[in-house]
């Protein structure tokens, strides 16, 4: 069990391509952190740093407080769960679990022993004498699990653990990691490119785009106060809902106009403009929270309605914008299937962004410092 | 359209028949002959070795006899037991064959296991070489081998053929291309488990490449126990020939002994085959490519 501190780490390979850039966080013991991104953000990069497989160009690396960034993988109490399982497929399953223990040097019989535990505590105690090859992929995966958790190391380490399994069996691991999580009370950094999977099991998310940090924090604050444009539609499915709009204030009102339509804001939200100021930005919502069929509000074409079972996801248009609305099915029954309705925008809901730097409002005129202020990303690698 | 179907199938079955057949042929003869009393294989082909030292009769034509007319083990009795030559001659193919395989094989996975885990920007460049090395044929070098066995003062001992032997670009080649199909992370989740370089390498690495391992023991031992020219060129002393060499001198008489002696050094290869048969096929066939 062990906290760990990364301060400003860098990843350059060889052929100068920037992986990771300014990585920096600090874990607290028995965290569960979810590294998230799109393909080739960076996040697969960073935690082989940790583990000690990719070298560090720059920075510092501490693991229990202790520096780490030359110390081999196999001295830094970690163990690793990697996408394609990489079970030793000459061995058997006891011996893949045992593999890190025999290489220690642990007695045998207590290697049998913990061995057994493990299996008995992922329900593979009837395959242990198989080979991987007999085996299926959620199997796979359990021996996977059950080698990194055998050796009870200070930090685990999962490279997109769930991504081969298909969608059941997925949320059926998921489920079982958070309660091995638990169980073990140690500290678990995870990396996937699935936001669903980032939601749900992490106490914070580090989500990251072409090797720099967007935003750590919360599920709940990555969520509803994402911090730029990208952590806005690359959280939440579906994603949230952009609308151009023209802000001003209205008797001292902020107020966001669209195709001639007034959306009111909160009062006390802080747009940063003077009486008969207009400036352009982008309004932001959620389509779990548009409220289609209200007496009064924007009007919108409806384009089609898709049954996701206990929810209906109705696709609007308001101008050229499409919008997505996701109503409870019993709501969507009384609410017409094509034509035009009214939806409102709970202004305590909406979140509105700079175009130009693509940053959340909150950040630009709020009262809270953003944490990643130094680290700017450079426009023209946001646009690349 | 049936009946035509039915008649090209069955022209393709004796076309196919014919090659086997001429194919076993030598087999077939040399291992039913080798049964055969020295007189009546003097009878049969009599003219074509022409025996100084037989005395019986010898027949004007070759007859080619597949069936012996009385079974008889006397040659290989002969030839194991009665005369050392033969055996000798036997030993030295082993003792030439098995140092080749075992330092071929322990070299090319080395230098296989480099050329995966190193990833320097010469490595292609040096493999390249080795492939390059692979398509020229062996006898292009034997002139500088025989050159450098001199100077080495090693002509004329086992160890000029060892030596070459034992470097061999096609094993590295083969095995470089079977380590690479093994994914990257095992080498790596084994480091983390705490494994050192050896251990990846003789526990983790070799035993998935066990296919090509056999491929490459099987094709270097029937290469090398086949071998003529190397021993021609680099030993002197007769006395060092391997058998391969020695069994072309037949001409010289004795021929019952030699089908019997050939019978005999057939077998290793055949076990040896035999044995490794789904491991060959499984080796080769990953590579996409036999050996030419």
């Amino acid at each position: 069990m062990a906290g760990l501190t990364i301060k400003n780490v860098k990843k350059i390979y060889d052929n100068q391509v920037l992986a990771v850039a300014e990585f920096s966080i600090d874990i607290a013991d028995k965290e569960f952190i979810v590294l998230v991104g799109p393909s080739g953000c960076g996040k697969s990069t960073a935690l082989r740093m940790i583990a000690g497989l990719e070298e560090i160009t720059d920075g510092e690396l501490y693991i229990d407080g202790q520096y780490m960034n030359d110390v081999e993988p196999k001295d830094r109490d970690i163990s690793m769960v990697f996408q394609n399982y990489a079970l030793f497929p000459h061995m058997t399953v006891y011996d893949n679990i045992a593999f890190g223990l025999k290489r220690r040097k642990v007695p045998k019989n207590e290697i049998d022993e913990k061995v057994r535990e493990v299996a008995e505590i992922l329900q593979i105690s009837e395959l242990l004498q198989r080979k991987p090859k007999a085996l299926s992929g959620g199997q796979r995966q359990r021996v996977a699990i059950g080698r990194a958790i055998v050796r009870n190391p200070k930090v685990y380490l999962m490279d997109e653990p769930l991504s081969n399994l298909d969608a059941k069996l997925r949320n059926q691991m998921r489920a079982e990691l958070k309660k091995l999580h638990k169980r073990m009370n140690t500290t678990f950094i995870y990396v996937t490119h699935d936001q669903t999977e980032a939601m749900t099991l992490g106490d914070r998310i580090v989500v990251m785009k072409k090797g720099y940090i967007q935003q750590i924090g919360t599920p709940h604050e990555v969520f509803d106060h994402p911090r730029n444009l990208f952590v806005a539609s690359f959280i939440g499915t579906p994603q949230m809902n952009f609308i151009d709009v023209t802000l001003e204030l209205v008797n001292g009102t902020p107020q966001a106009k669209v195709m001639g339509a007034e959306i009111p804001l909160e009062m006390s939200m802080d747009i940063g403009l003077m009486q008969g100021e207009q400036r352009k930005a982008v309004l932001g919502i959620r389509p779990e929270y548009v409220e289609p069929g209200t007496m009064d509000g924007i009007t919108v074409k409806i384009i089609m309605q898709e049954l996701m079972g206990s929810t209906v996801q109705m696709h609007l248009v308001l101008g050229d914008t499409e919008i997505i609305a996701v109503v409870p099915v019993s709501d969507a029954e009384a609410l017409p299937a094509a034509g035009e309705l009214k939806v409102s925008l709970p202004a305590d809901r909406i979140q509105l962004f700079d175009p130009d730097s693509k940053l959340n409002y909150e950040i630009i005129y709020g009262e809270k410092e953003d944490p990643l202020a130094h680290l700017q990303m450079p426009q023209e690698a946001d646009e690349a | 359209m049936k009946k035509n179907r039915y008649f090209g199938r069955f022209a393709v079955f004796v076309l196919c028949l014919v090659f086997a057949v001429a194919f076993l042929l030598p087999t077939v003869l040399t291992i039913t002959n080798s049964f055969m009393t020295e007189a009546e294989i003097n009878s049969n082909y009599g003219t074509v070795f022409n025996s100084s030292k037989s005395n019986s009769y010898q027949s004007e034509k070759v007859n080619l006899k597949f069936i012996p007319d009385k079974v008889t083990g006397s040659q290989y009795i002969n030839g194991l037991v009665r005369s050392p030559e033969y055996l000798i001659k036997f030993w030295n193919s082993v003792f030439l064959t098995l140092p080749i395989v075992l330092f071929q094989v322990a070299i090319a996975s080395l230098a296989a296991y480099g050329f995966t885990r190193w990833r320097g920007k010469i490595r292609a460049l040096i493999f390249f070489f080795y492939v390059i090395l692979m398509l020229m044929p062996y006898q292009v070098t034997l002139v500088p081998n025989y050159l450098v066995s001199k100077w080495m003062h090693i002509f004329d001992t086992r160890w000029a053929i060892v030596l070459p032997g034992t470097f061999a670009p096609f094993s590295v080649f083969l095995l470089t291309k079977f380590m690479r199909r093994i994914p990257y992370s095992l080498i790596e989740a084994a480091k983390i488990e705490g494994a050192g370089e050896w251990y990846i390498f003789t526990r983790i690495c070799l035993p998935q490449c066990r296919a090509a391992l056999y491929s490459i023991v099987i094709l270097v031992f029937i290469d090398y126990w086949n071998m003529v020219e190397q021993p021609l060129i680099l030993l002197n002393d007769p006395e060092k020939q391997p058998l391969s060499v020695f069994l072309s001198t037949i001409n010289q008489g004795e021929i019952g002994l030699a089908f019997a002696m050939a019978t005999v050094y057939m077998i290793p290869s055949l076990l040896l085959f035999l044995h490794g048969e789904e491991y060959l096929v499984e080796g080769i066939a990953h590579q996409g490519s036999v050996k030419g």
